[in-house]
């Protein structure tokens, strides 16, 4: 069909993990690889400046006191201004301490993405898919069908899907323990957190729902309750048991396709 | 005198956490007298000292601040997340202050409205230490003091599915610039549409 040839879909590996961008507007070629240098442009810079894992991020050397945050960029006052508010909406659950030193990345990655995705839409290209290894915005939809259709992967089987959920506006993230192992600290205790293995959050703002996520997680067998009082957020998660649980508003796809 | 039990403060996490910070005062009439002081008045300002609960409710009022938040001393796995309140004692009453810390008296906080109506809470020292926390709801609906209890929507258990549908993106932890090669994703960004 040539209806599959327009649009661009491009992959590049930035912040340690694979950024799938897909546009589904009918755009001329060379506007589509202009929105998509952008895009993966936005993302590098973020790399350099709130990496854990690189010595002369802006996040490392504030961390380090080398570097006051007045001196930081206006990106990182925000970004740390949206965990505050995320720490205290979380009831500390969400906490950049968590680990002993400052980090985060359980929002950056969602808030980059969004950040990118809200370029894209002001750009003429409404129609989109950014996924942020794993953490994801949709916009509009896809050439072929009326909504996108986001898969949530399956906690122990990787080439299968939990949940399909479909939308023309939805931030899709995931905090999960099958990737990077007991990677999720409870800011409480300083202990890995074990029971649940699988949060994801949806709704509107993909930085609030990654750190939503990741709250989730930390909390354990107390976040399936916390997730169900989230205000504009559905939440699907999977306990270690295998116990599945999802809110009532979850815009899940119920049947098989 | 260090702080309150268990029990006492896991009745309302925030305001016990609240005042808890508070307690821990070296045995000293002078430290203790200036403790119920500073307690009294202003009180419409909120005096964040502890932070971080366990009680995450979004609509609820949460203790500001953005310092690392204590460690609760009471267990956070509950059937359902507590309401946070931040509460500024006012003194109502007074003695002389003990010589194991805090001023006796009743300490009612400020009336905090959250979704379901408004709550107040009230905490009395007795013996140098905290003996009694007390909330107390003020609705003008009969039913509202049940929906304070246990209103909570609840996640719904259902069976783990295991599909193969088609999807556009997947969404998943955070997978490695390897583990991409072999993932859903990769197979999707390669299948192009």
């Amino acid at each position: 069909m040539a209806a599959a040839r327009l649009g661009l879909r491009r992959v590049e590996q930035i912040m340690g993990t694979a950024i799938s961008l897909h546009i589904a507007d009918p755009l001329p070629p060379d506007e589509l690889a202009a929105l998509a240098d952008e895009t993966f442009a936005w993302l590098r810079e973020v790399d350099r400046r709130f990496s854990t894992y690189r010595a002369d991020s802006e996040i490392s050397r504030l961390d380090a006191a080398a570097v006051d945050l007045a001196d930081c960029s206006p990106d990182v006052s925000a970004v740390l201004d949206a965990c505050a508010g995320l720490w205290r909406a979380t009831g500390g659950w969400f906490d950049v301490y968590a680990t002993g030193r400052l980090d985060p990345s359980g929002y950056v990655k969602g808030w980059a993405a969004q950040v990118a995705s809200d370029r894209l839409v002001a750009a003429g290209a409404g129609n989109h898919c950014l996924n942020a290894g794993g953490d994801l915005r949709v916009r509009g939809r896809p050439a072929s069908a009326d909504k996108w259709r986001v898969g949530v992967r399956h906690p122990w089987l990787p080439d299968r899907t939990a949940w399909v959920l479909e939308g023309t506006d939805l931030a899709v993230a995931t905090s999960a323990l099958y990737e990077r192992g007991l990677h999720v600290i409870d800011p409480y205790t300083g202990h890995p957190a074990t029971f649940l293995r699988s949060v994801t959050v949806v709704g509107p703002d993909l930085g609030v729902a990654d750190a939503y996520a990741t709250a989730g997680v930390a909390m354990g067998e107390a976040g399936l309750n916390w997730l169900a009082t989230l205000d504009g957020y559905e939440s699907a998660a999977v306990c270690e048991d295998g116990r599945a649980f999802r809110s009532a508003g979850l815009p899940a796809v119920d049947s098989q396709p | 005198m260090r702080r309150p039990t268990a029990a006492v403060v896991g009745t309302i996490a925030g305001t016990a956490l609240l005042v808890g910070a508070r307690l821990g005062t070296p045995p000293a009439g002078d430290r203790a007298g200036q403790l119920a002081e500073e307690t009294a008045g202003a009180p419409d300002q909120a005096t964040p000292t502890t932070t971080g609960t366990a009680a995450p409710h979004p609509g609820a009022v949460s203790p500001s601040g953005t310092g690392r938040p204590a460690p609760p001393a009471s267990s956070r796995t509950t059937a359902s997340p507590k309401r946070t309140a931040t509460a500024t004692a006012t003194r109502t009453r007074s003695s002389a202050p003990t010589s194991t810390g805090l001023r006796a008296g009743t300490y009612p906080g400020s009336t905090v409205t959250h979704k379901y109506g408004t709550l107040r809470v009230t905490i009395t020292v007795a013996g140098g230490r905290i003996s009694a926390i007390t909330e107390s709801y003020a609705t003008s609906l009969p039913v509202s003091e049940q929906i304070n209890q246990d209103a909570l929507p609840k996640l719904r258990q259902e069976a783990l599915a295991a599909q193969s549908a088609r999807i556009d993106t997947v969404s998943g932890a955070t997978y490695t610039s390897g583990a991409y090669r072999t993932s859903l994703q990769a197979a999707i960004d390669r299948a192009g549409g």
